[in-house]
C-alpha cells in the first residue's frame, strides 16, 4: 500500500510547526498584495479566499518566499494558490510578476483555476496543479489539462468513489488529490461565482438561512411535506461540514497522491486536530488487511455525533450508506 | 441580431404546459431554439429529445434552427451525454446545426461534428454577485485571453455572456457574442435539490440517484442581503439582472428565457 500525502491549508505562517507536528506532509496557502487591489479594485481576488481577507490569508507577498522556504526547511511541500474564478489580461499580468518573485524560492507547485494561468506557471518552471475551480469532472476534462502538462490535479469534492477510481484508470500519469476533510460546500466550486466576502459572507450561507418561497405543484400535503422537509435537511443539515475518512482505505489503495483537508478560515487548531486524525487513519488503514477491518478500527472524527448521520457530511457517503440498485442512476457505477 | 429562444433546463415542463408554437410566437421573432441543460446531465439525457421533438415541426416550418446544449458530464454520465448528443444530431441533422458546450473536455469532443460550436455560459467564471453592484451591472465586456486562444484553436463560432455588460468590444471579431438576458447564472448544484424527494434519508442529495426529473415540478426563490431575489431552476443559481432584455450594445444575438412561463 503506498503512502497518502495529507494536504493542508496555511492561514498565516505561525502554524507551520503546529501543522508539521500534527502529521502534515503538504501545505497550500494564498497570499495578500494592497497593489492589487489598488490596481484592479476590491472585488478582484488573487485566489478563490482573498474576499475573505486577513480570515483566510495572513501572509504578504513580501513574505511569499520566506514562507515557503520555512515550508521546505519543515520537510513539507508548499503550495500556492493562483484559484479565483477568472483573470483578466492586466490580472495575468501581474500573475507572471508573482510567478517570477517565486522562483527564487520555487513553491512545489502552483494551485491554478485556468488554462492561461496553467501555461504562465510553466513557463516559470513551476509546477502548475489544477485547483477544484477547473472543475475536472470527468477524464476528458483531465486529459485536456494533462495534454497542458498539468501532472497533479484535484478533482471535486462531489465525485464518488467510483468515479474516482475510473479516473485514476483514465489518468495513470496524473498525481490525483481528492477531498478528506472539513467545510462541505453545497454548491460546485468550480462555477459558484458570488462573492465569499466578508460583509455579506457566502453566497450559500445567505441561501441556507434566509427566506425562501417554493412554487410548482405542492398542493397536497405530502408533496408540501417532503418538499419542506428536503429543504430543512439541505439547509440545516447537508454538507454543514465534512469528512471522508471511512473512505481512506479505499482512496489508498487507489493510489490517491493526497488527501486535502479544506479550510484555510478554520480555526488553526482545530484544522491541525484533523491532520493528526487523518494521520492516525492513514497508519490504521496500512496495518489492515482489508476494508471491513479498516472501517472496525478507524478513529472516528471528533464531530461524529453531528457528521456521521445517514451521509449528510460524508464526502463519500457510499461506504457506510450504499444505495440500492433501484435508487441508482441508469449510468450509475456498481458499489 | 439574432434571437434565441433558451429552453434549457425548463422546456420539459413548458411542453406540457402549451404548444410550442405558442411560446415561440410569444416571445417573437425567433431565429434559434436551444433545448438540453446548462446544469444537470440527467436533465439533458432525459428531456432533450421530447422537448426536441415538441419544437421540431414547428421549428422547420419557420425555418427556426436548433441548437443542443450540453453540461459538464460527470465521469458517470460522459459516455452516455456523447452518444445522446450524436443520436440528437442523426435524428434532426436538419434542425440541428449548432452546439453549446460549457468544458474543455466536450470542446474537444463535439468541435467539428456540428457546423457551429459555441462555448457556452459556464466557460465565462467572473465573480458576479448581486450583493455587491460592483460585479454585477453594466460595465464592458472584453474576451479574455484564455477565451481568445480557445476560439482560434476550434473554430468556434460564438461565446455566451451574461446579462450584466453593457457592451461588448466589437472590433476585429470573427465569431458572434450572445448574451443572455433576464437571469443571470449565478452558481449551481452538482447534487439535486429537488431528485430525492419521497427518498429515504441517506438515498437524499447523493449525485448518483436515478431522478424523475423532479425540478419540473417544483422551484424555489430566497432572498438574500440587499432584497436581491435569487432564482433555483433545476440546479442552477440565478438572480434577476437590472438591464433587461435588451442586449449589450456590440452583441450579436440575446438569449431570452421563458421564466415567467414556468
Amino acid at each position: 500500500m503506498t503512502g497518502m500525502k495529507i494536504l493542508v491549508p496555511l492561514k498565516g505562517e505561525q502554524e507551520i510547526e503546529s501543522l508539521q507536528k500534527a502529521g502534515a506532509d503538504e501545505l497550500y496557502f494564498g497570499f495578500t498584495d494592497e497593489k492589487w487591489q489598488q490596481c484592479f479594485g476590491e472585488y478582484s481576488d488573487i485566489n478563490r479566499m482573498s474576499a475573505f481577507k486577513d480570515v483566510a490569508n495572513r501572509i504578504p507577498v513580501s513574505r511569499l518566499n520566506d514562507v515557503v522556504a520555512r515550508i521546505h526547511s519543515g520537510g513539507m511541500a508548499a503550495y500556492v494558490t493562483l484559484n479565483a474564478p477568472a483573470y483578466t489580461d492586466e490580472e495575468l499580468e501581474k500573475l507572471d510578476e508573482y510567478l517570477c518573485m517565486m522562483e527564487k524560492e520555487k513553491p512545489d507547485g502552483v494551485i491554478v483555476s485556468e488554462p492561461s494561468v496553467v501555461r504562465l506557471a510553466a513557463a516559470h518552471h513551476i509546477r502548475p496543479v489544477a485547483s477544484t475551480m477547473c472543475g475536472i469532472f470527468n477524464s476528458d476534462i483531465g486529459k485536456y489539462y494533462a495534454g497542458m502538462g498539468v501532472g497533479r490535479m484535484i478533482l471535486p469534492r462531489e465525485m464518488s468513489l467510483d468515479e474516482i477510481r475510473v479516473m485514476r484508470e483514465e489518468l495513470p500519469d496524473v498525481e490525483l488529490e481528492v477531498f478528506l476533510m472539513r467545510n462541505g460546500c453545497i454548491f460546485a466550486d468550480s462555477h459558484c461565482l458570488g462573492m465569499h466576502g466578508r460583509e455579506y459572507g457566502s453566497l450559500c450561507k445567505a441561501l441556507r438561512t434566509g427566506p425562501f418561497a417554493i412554487a410548482g405543484e405542492i398542493e397536497d400535503f405530502r408533496a408540501r411535506h417532503e418538499m419542506e422537509w428536503n429543504i430543512m435537511l439541505f439547509h440545516e443539515q447537508y454538507r454543514k461540514n465534512a469528512c471522508g475518512l471511512c473512505a481512506l482505505y479505499r482512496l489508498v489503495n487507489m493510489g490517491i497522491t493526497a488527501g486535502k483537508i479544506v479550510g484555510r478560515a478554520d480555526n488553526p487548531a482545530q484544522v491541525a486536530e484533523d491532520v493528526a486524525l487523518v494521520r492516525e487513519n492513514l497508519a490504521v488503514a496500512a496495518d489492515s488487511s482489508d476494508e471491513e477491518e479498516y472501517l472496525n478500527r478507524m478513529k472516528w472524527p471528533r464531530e461524529r455525533y453531528h457528521l456521521c448521520k445517514n451521509g449528510m457530511c460524508c464526502y463519500y457517503p457510499e461506504v457506510r450508506f450504499p444505495l440500492d440498485k433501484a435508487e441508482r442512476g441508469r449510468d450509475g457505477y456498481a458499489v | 441580431m439574432e434571437r434565441i429562444l433558451n429552453l434549457c433546463d425548463i422546456g420539459f415542463r413548458l411542453k406540457d404546459r402549451m404548444p410550442a408554437r405558442e411560446l415561440i410566437c410569444e416571445m417573437g421573432g425567433i431565429d434559434r431554439v436551444y433545448i438540453g441543460s446548462y446544469f444537470c446531465e440527467q436533465y439533458f439525457l432525459k428531456t432533450s429529445l421530447p422537448v426536441l421533438e415538441w419544437c421540431a415541426a414547428y421549428c422547420r416550418s419557420q425555418g427556426i434552427r436548433m441548437a443542443c446544449v450540453v453540461p459538464i458530464p460527470s465521469q458517470r454520465y460522459l459516455d452516455s451525454c456523447k452518444k445522446h448528443l450524436e443520436l440528437l444530431k442523426e435524428q434532426y441533422p436538419d434542425l440541428l446545426d449548432m452546439v453549446c458546450v460549457n468544458d474543455p473536455g466536450m470542446l474537444q469532443w463535439a468541435a467539428g461534428r456540428f457546423e457551429k460550436t459555441v462555448l457556452g455560459r459556464l466557460f465565462q467564471k467572473r465573480i458576479r454577485d448581486p450583493r455587491y453592484a460592483e460585479t454585477s451591472g453594466n460595465g464592458a465586456f472584453s474576451v479574455s485571453r484564455e477565451m481568445r486562444e480557445r476560439i482560434g484553436q476550434y473554430r468556434i463560432w460564438g461565446i455566451e455572456i451574461e446579462g450584466i455588460f453593457g457592451s461588448v468590444g466589437k472590433t476585429d471579431r470573427d465569431f458572434c457574442i450572445y448574451s443572455h438576458v433576464g437571469l443571470c447564472y449565478m452558481s449551481c448544484m452538482r447534487e439535486c435539490l429537488y431528485a430525492s424527494l419521497y427518498r429515504e434519508l441517506p438515498a437524499r442529495f447523493r449525485t448518483d440517484t436515478e431522478c424523475g426529473v423532479e425540478c419540473s415540478r417544483y422551484r424555489m426563490k430566497n432572498k438574500i442581503q440587499g432584497g436581491h431575489e435569487i432564482f433555483r431552476i433545476g440546479k442552477g443559481i440565478y438572480f434577476q439582472t437590472g438591464m433587461g432584455t435588451s442586449a449589450p450594445d456590440g452583441a450579436d444575438g440575446v438569449i431570452l428565457y421563458p421564466q415567467e412561463r414556468w
